[in-house]
């Protein structure tokens, strides 16, 4: 489940006006600007950092959105200051041809052969400076630039196509070859051998020689043979073989098909992040959250070794559960298999029209009106049974928050299916009610929240998995879970809605429900920290 | 199979038959139904004159991969051949059988065939393959020599 396919809900994460990291209150400053009509309420910080799930403060946000600018950085996830750039290979690829122009007045040889001396290089400028002025000849040769003179056995010829008459190629020992391709080493081979060993290479992002000695091929003879640009693929992946021997200050952005590449100049930072249990996430151009030292998806409230040894843990014991716990499950009266198609919890059966919790299989009724405890596992039985059973209640335990983790996965990629037809309501918004862009933003703003909320809340439950459930704190974050369980379960039903009137009533209740989900995935967060930096999460495989 | 591949072996098999350097054979294998199987080779190298691997023809196998004359042939030892360069399992370390490093699509078998040969005597220590071999290269000639010396009479011609 750590595979990349699993990233592809968020891929087209670039729907949503696109954030500037350094300045992260600024689609909040345009959500401030809507809501000046309506009264909105700043909790003290104190009263929501305290854990407590009161049940006040629920009612109280029921109708007063919550803002606190403070909060959204935390959401984000990082501390202040997180210095980084992205960019793309050809970024990397511009840079790169940048120090060529700089190097090319010193060596005063052609631009390509500069760029062979780079690819030789790893393109570390410093170090081939350093052994350019020692030894400039026995470089260019190193490099296959110039031809060895001591192990010259042919005549000198030229570089390029040549057209001959039955010419027999000792590669494929066809004869009658027209067209052949050679060096000035005179080793001369047919094209169509020469474009095979090519295309076989230009994945490999090493210089390309000819194919009997260690003469290069220059970017330009590359494209000469191949009717095309193709020595850009080599130089891209030159590019990725540089990123991935940089890998202490370069990372890929994990999302599929994702071509960014995030650079941290200063990693000694992260020191300071690890102390204080907060992950280094990072955002690409494409508006990817990724932490930068596990490459994951954002996963607060778990830390990096959580996270780690959560994914080793679910791919070690559930190979077969995965696939079973995702994709069905019997309605609980009359046992018809149900697969989920919608993102929210509140399940109908459509055979018996039973209403029921598609988490913990029980009536629905208790769950509408308050808050719900199914994202508590009753650990009470546990105490009292013998060794032998215990390993058996573990694995059980493992089950019960694997199921948790992967529900709220599925979910989010079922929000993921609803953000799609988000982007038609709005559109049938403005046709319809004459509502402005920005005035429909707070669909992709709400849809944006629920997709954080429910991340973390997937997250926590690898945290709780780890933690010492009789501590007192503990209980606090189940608490907290539970709460924002309810809140994005809210938030994923209000997003169901279809029809468009409805949608433009309801927005003081989107506006809501969104900015609890927001003050709750901070707590929860904030909560999960305070667990890890006290050690009552244990880690034990 | 591809066509290229198998072009190219049926041609490598003429060059050698047509002439090979002294004392070295080469050859492919029968498969089950008696037809050649030109992707895998027997071949024997002898020990330079004059050398500890003197008088005796080592054995190797060669396995040409679908990608030859793209990818380098892999050439194997009996598995447990004493030698710095050579892993457990008898599979050589050489630059020239390497992809990424040295191998050439122009490379024939008879420049294989001497590469290993020369690899024998000149062993290089900078990239070991197996440890008893390469310990006793670099910190105990005595034993080193004395193991080869007996490893040759066990292949002698």
């Amino acid at each position: 489940m750590a595979n990349d396919e699993d990233y592809q809900y968020s891929s087209s994460d670039d729907d949503f006006p696109e954030q500037q990291y350094y300045e992260p209150l600024e689609h909040r400053d345009i959500t401030n600007n809507i809501l000046d009509d309506y009264e909105y309420l700043n909790y003290d910080t104190d009263s929501l950092e305290s854990f407590n799930s009161d049940v006040d403060i629920v009612d109280g946000m029921a109708v007063s959105h919550v803002t606190n600018p403070n909060k959204k950085r935390s959401i984000e996830g990082a501390m202040v200051n997180l210095k980084y750039e992205c960019f793309t290979t050809q970024d990397i690829f511009n840079n790169m041809l940048e120090k060529v122009d700089r190097l090319q007045p010193m060596f005063s040889i052609p631009r390509e052969d500069i760029i062979l001396l780079l690819q030789k290089y790893g393109w570390d400028e410093d170090r081939l400076l350093e052994d350019w002025t020692n030894k400039m000849d026995g470089l260019l040769i190193e490099a296959g630039i110039h031809i060895n003179n001591e192990q010259k056995e042919l005549p000198k010829s030229q570089r390029g196509i040549s057209n001959r008459d039955f010419f027999t190629c000792p590669i494929c020992c066809e004869d009658q070859i027209k067209e052949t391709y050679s060096l000035e080493c005179g080793h001369e081979y047919c094209i169509s051998c020469y474009r095979h060993y090519i295309e076989d290479r230009l994945n490999k992002g090493n210089i390309i020689t000819c194919m009997s000695c260690s003469l290069a091929l220059k970017n330009t003879d590359i494209d000469e043979l191949m009717n095309g640009p193709s020595s850009e693929k080599l130089m891209h992946s030159s590019i990725k073989s540089f990123v991935q021997k940089h890998n202490e200050n370069y990372r890929w952005c994990p999302f599929t098909d994702c071509k960014c590449i995030v650079h941290i100049q200063d990693t000694t930072e992260f020191v300071e992040y690890i102390r204080l249990h907060y992950s280094p996430y990072v955002l690409c151009n494409e508006s990817h959250r990724f932490c930068f030292s596990c490459s994951f998806e954002m996963h607060s409230p778990a830390d990096c070794e959580i996270t780690s040894s959560w994914i080793k843990k679910a791919k070690k014991e559930s190979d077969n559960l995965n696939w079973v716990l995702s994709h069905t499950k019997e309605c609980p009266k009359c046992s018809v298999n149900i697969e989920k198609n919608g993102g929210c919890n509140h399940m109908i059966c459509s055979s018996c029209k039973y209403e029921f919790c598609w988490i913990c299989n029980s009536d629905w009724k208790p769950h509408g009106s308050s808050f719900y405890q199914c994202t508590m596992y009753n650990n009470d039985e546990l105490k009292t049974q013998t060794v032998i059973e215990d390993v058996s209640k573990t694995l059980k335990r493992y089950t019960f928050f694997y199921r948790m983790f992967n529900e709220h996965e599925v979910s989010a990629k079922l929000d993921w299916q609803l953000g799609q037809t988000v982007g038609n309501k709005i559109k049938s918004l403005q046709e319809k009610m004459g509502v402005s862009w920005i005035e429909g933003q707070f669909l992709t703003e709400s849809l944006k929240i629920l997709n954080e909320g429910r991340t973390a809340l997937k997250w926590s439950f690898a945290v709780v998995f780890y933690s010492d459930s009789s501590h007192n704190l503990t209980k606090i974050f189940v608490d907290n879970q539970a709460l924002l369980a309810n809140s994005v379960e809210d938030l994923s039903a209000l997003l169901q809605i279809k029809s468009p009137e409805t949608i433009m009533e309801k927005k003081v209740e989107f506006y809501n429900k969104a900015g609890y989900v927001e003050n709750r995935t901070y707590a929860l967060m904030e909560c999960g920290r305070e667990l890890i930096s006290k050690g009552i999460v244990k880690i034990t495989n | 199979m591809s066509s290229l591949c198998l072009q190219r072996l049926q041609e490598e098999r003429k060059k050698w038959r047509k002439d090979h350097p002294f004392s070295f054979f080469a050859k492919p294998l029968k498969k089950a139904d008696g037809t050649m199987d030109l992707q895998h080779w027997e071949a024997g190298i002898p020990g330079k004159a004059g050398t500890l691997w003197a008088d005796a023809v080592y054995p190797i196998s060669i396995e040409y991969p679908d990608e030859y004359p793209s990818k380098p042939p892999k050439v194997k030892f009996p598995a447990g051949f004493y030698h710095p360069n050579i892993y457990p399992s008898g599979t050589v370390c050489l630059s020239i059988l390497n992809e990424d490093q040295d191998w050439r699509p122009a490379i024939t078998l008879k420049q294989i065939v001497l590469g290993v040969q020369d690899l024998l005597d000149s062993p290089n220590p900078n990239s070991p393959a197996q440890e008893p071999a390469w310990r006793a290269f670099s910190k105990n000639k005595e034993e080193y020599q004395k193991k080869v010396a007996s490893q040759a009479k066990a292949y002698a011609k």
